[in-house]
């Protein structure tokens, strides 16, 4: 999702939102830092240091814990919303706005809530865990920022991501016709002469079968279109990773044909524009699949370290709940 | 299922004597031109049950009864694909059904007669007829490879005359030949006069089929038959050849039409070029709005193909619209709404016309766009189109670019609807607003899913109900229906419904990007640009859209 003007709204939510946390957090804690007249009432004053409990521990803190655990709940769900996208609760725009808006304010809310200490083990493990789901996040958002339109410049080929397999297997066999086209015409089957044994019955005698057309005079073109095919094309379009290869470079790729353009006679050079063009799709599909798995890539890290989060967020509450 | 064009595959073939004995009509022509009728006919003999041809096969001939009856009717169920959402609440999925008009009216679907291809009309709520001896069907297949309209069953022991084009037209009048075709092959096409037979056929049709076919405009409902009978007796009958002009833009209206067989092309012309607005079939009229506004006519309307017309004078006109207020209001209430939707096309402003043009958009009302910036390749759009209908979906995100726009591969309302230029029944039409709505009666012959020239109609299969095979398959009278046959795959022409249960369509509804939009493309495309420093107002060169027809220039 780009962040445009359209979050206005939820950006001054955050920026209120984050700001009142803070206020109520400064106020609670620490009143001396506050001025005069926003001073909080002194029933509310709490100095932990003279309780020993931590920040998390005191209402307020338990209030900025919980609402957090209530985000990252909600934000769970919308892996759910996504399953059944007609769904008639809220576009999944709204989902999305509110999934990346009210984890970010999730941030100020753990730092209020743990009192801006690490803690116990247990707790560092969680704040080591959620720091992983939030850098991911917003990996993940700033990736939607840049590769769709990377995709739609470098990739004007772009296609169905499921249907990439099935062209490039086209893209193959386009050229392996093209090679099995290259090679001489076999000879139509030999005239049998019915020569009648003396006698005996008519035997059939076949000429001696020759493979190549007479007129097939070895033309260089033709060989320097099979070696380039054997050499640099077909690998290149048969490889599952054609980036590894020479033609999986623009650059390189773009020299290359040249190099066979010039290197052929004036009629072939549709077969070398032809070719050049398969391997220019491949290079785009390879890309494309490329793009792909980064623009969705980080989810595999992001959706497990979440639900890993939620279950470490449960276990903190029923332990500091029930046991401290 | 591919036409078989010109060709007699059965029947006894006639000789010219044998065929002057069955068309005695024939007689008229001279005998040199009557030397092209030699094996363009055959003698068909049917026995009761046979079928003569089914609704949706291809074909090339028109049949002549000369004895036995038969009958038409359809068999496909008299009902519409329709998506809605089934029991269970928030997680319920979306089912695809077939839902009758009854069950569910179309506010616009006001007409109780399918057109088909003969003399008579098909009721909607009982779409079966019959035709005995005299009586022509199939002449638009015959002039135009339409898929058949209905099927057509021996009622009884029959004799029928099997015919080629070219013996209709002999009988009829005409042969077609349009300036590109005729300059393309140098080989000369006879032209006929027609004969007798013509005036027969409209003589029988002004006795029997007129009234019903006048009563079967929702217009004429309410006229009393007194009126109908003399309105009978006044309009005249008349015919047009493929690409005749009937009646053009800025010309004075002098009558109103009503379509008897034959497709009509309304445009308009625009200061670029010509737009085609619609398309008329069997059933429809025209030319309304510039008599009840006292205007001139305010589009332009051709014969696609050889069209026959009831043409009502503009005096009988206006006595009806007088003696009868009720037709006035209902025809001015239609008037209005064509006008209307007929102002509100304007040129682009600011557009790259040259892509927007040549991609077919300037066509396009509604459109869905896929902002590429945005999309994150998330095929959500894809998933919630087929949650919607019943797993199949209707769109497919892929398709040519606009600018940063994919333009994906769905229905897009064309405003020139190729698809409707030759459905058999008229089934697929537009209503007043331009949204293009398939009828209940659609026979499945996926002639408009061909036609599409985006490939943007599915065709839907359906199981025949059991209980509507009985009462479709046109019992004998006197007779106990036949046993059902086994089971039967149908078919329904289905294309984006936008969703029409839903508050929006479910491909934006579920985008959770922002990406994907269904816009009117120009004012969408001219907005986007005006808003963008990028873009600046092109000079545009002279362009035609994918059929060739509008034309715009470059601006001086």
């Amino acid at each position: 999702m780009i962040i445009n003007r359209q979050h206005w709204g939820w950006a001054a939510f955050f920026i209120l939102a984050s700001a009142a946390a803070a206020l109520l957090y400064v106020g609670e804690f620490q009143p001396e830092r506050l001025p005069f007249r926003l001073q909080l009432p002194p029933s509310l004053h709490r100095d932990v240091r003279e309780t020993g409990r931590s920040v998390g521990g005191t209402p307020l803190g338990l209030i900025y814990g919980s609402v957090a655990a209530a985000i990252f709940v909600f934000a769970a769900l919308l892996g759910i919303r996504r399953k059944r996208p007609t769904l008639k609760v809220g576009r999944l725009q709204l989902w999305l706005k509110a999934h990346i808006w009210l984890t970010l304010l999730t941030v100020p809310l753990i730092l209020l809530h743990c009192g801006f200490s690490s803690g116990s083990p247990m707790t560092k493990w969680l704040l080591v865990i959620y720091g992983v789901v939030m850098v991911s996040g917003v990996y993940g958002l700033a990736l939607q920022h840049l590769l769709p339109r990377m995709m739609k410049e470098q990739v004007p080929l772009e296609t169905i991501f499921e249907q990439i397999p099935h062209i490039r297997n086209q893209l193959r066999e386009m050229a392996g016709e093209l090679r099995k086209g290259l090679e001489p015409a076999p000879t139509p089957a030999p005239a049998t002469a019915i020569t009648p044994a003396a006698g005996g019955p008519a035997v059939a005698v076949a000429e001696p079968a020759t493979t190549v057309v007479a007129d097939a005079v070895p033309d260089s073109s033709i060989q320097v279109l099979k070696q380039f095919l054997d050499e640099a094309a077909l690998p290149y379009l048969n490889a599952h990773r054609g980036d590894k290869l020479l033609l999986g470079s623009q650059r390189v790729s773009d020299d290359q044909f040249r190099l066979l353009k010039i290197s052929v006679a004036a009629e072939w050079q549709s077969k070398a524009e032809q070719l050049q063009a398969w391997c220019d799709e491949r290079r785009q599909l390879d890309l494309q699949t490329k793009l792909q798995h980064w623009l969705h890539g980080w989810l595999l890290v992001h959706i497990p370290f979440s639900v890993i989060l939620l279950v470490f967020t449960a276990w903190h509450a029923i332990a500091a709940l029930f046991f401290y | 299922m591919q036409p078989s064009i010109e060709k007699l595959e059965h029947g006894e073939p006639l000789s010219t004597e044998k065929l002057l004995e069955y068309l005695p009509w024939l007689k008229e022509i001279p005998a040199p031109q009557l030397k092209w009728a030699d094996g363009a006919a055959v003698l068909r003999r049917f026995k009761r049950g046979d079928v003569v041809c089914e609704e949706g096969a291809f074909g090339s001939t028109a049949f002549y009864i000369i004895s036995g009856a038969v009958d038409v009717f359809i068999a496909n169920q008299i009902a519409h694909v329709k998506t809605r959402r089934g029991f269970g609440g928030l997680v319920a999925r979306m089912k695809s059904f077939l839902v009758s008009d009854r069950e569910e009216h179309r506010d616009e679907n006001t007409k109780t007669f399918i057109p088909i291809d003969a003399s008579i009309d098909l009721s909607v709520n009982n779409p079966l007829a019959q035709l005995g001896p005299g009586e022509l069907f199939g002449e638009m297949t015959c002039r135009t490879f339409q898929p058949r309209s209905a099927t057509v069953q021996a009622r009884e022991d029959c004799v029928m005359v099997e015919m080629l084009r070219v013996i209709l037209d002999m009988l009829m009048g005409s042969r077609d030949v349009d300036a590109v075709t005729k300059a393309a092959t140098k080989v000369k096409t006879a032209t006929f006069k027609g004969t007798s037979f013509k005036t027969e056929l409209d003589k029988k049709y002004r006795e029997r089929s007129l009234n019903n076919h006048l009563r079967s405009v929702p217009l004429f409902a309410s006229v009393d038959e007194t009126f109908l009978a003399l309105l009978n007796a006044k309009v005249e009958l008349v015919t047009f050849g493929k690409g005749q002009v009937i009646c053009k833009q800025g010309d004075p209206a002098d009558a109103f039409y009503l379509i008897r067989s034959g497709m009509v092309k309304v445009s308009n012309a625009l200061p670029g070029g010509e737009m085609v607005r619609n398309y008329l079939g069997r059933g429809d009229y025209f030319g309304e709005i510039g008599l009840i506004f006292n205007q001139p006519r305010s589009a332009t309307c051709t014969a696609l193909d050889t069209v026959s017309l009831v043409k009502i004078g503009k005096a009988d006109f206006e006595q009806m619209l007088e003696n009868f207020p009720k037709v006035k209001e209902a025809l001015t209430q239609v008037a209005e709404t064509r006008l209307n939707a007929s102002q509100k096309k304007e040129l682009p402003q600011g557009l790259n016309l040259d892509e927007f043009l040549n991609q077919g958009l300037f066509e396009a009302q509604n459109l869905l766009v896929i902002d590429l910036d945005r999309c994150t390749r998330c095929d959500l759009c894809v998933r919630a189109c087929a949650e919607a209908h019943d797993g199949v979906t209707r769109l497919l995100r892929d398709g040519l670019r606009y600018d940063k726009y994919l333009v994906a591969t769905t229905c897009r309302t064309c405003r020139d609807p190729l698809c409707m230029t030759q459905c058999p029944v008229g089934s697929i039409r537009r209503k007043d607003n331009l949204e293009i709505i398939i009828e209940d009666w659609c026979i499945g012959c996926s002639k408009c899913a061909e036609l599409c020239p985006f490939g943007n109609i599915n065709m839907h299969p359906v199981e025949l109900m059991e209980e509507l095979k009985v009462a479709q398959t046109a019992p004998v009278a006197g007779e106990a229906p036949k046993a059902p046959a086994a089971p039967k795959k149908s078919f329904k022409a289905a294309t984006c419904d936008l969703c029409t249960d839903l508050s929006m369509p479910s491909c934006v509804y579920a985008c959770p990007h922002d990406a994907a939009r269904r816009v009117d493309p120009t004012e969408y495309f001219t907005k986007q640009f005006a808003a963008s420093s990028r873009w600046q107002p092109v000079k545009f060169d002279k362009r035609t859209t994918h059929d060739n027809t509008t034309q715009f220039f470059r601006r001086k």
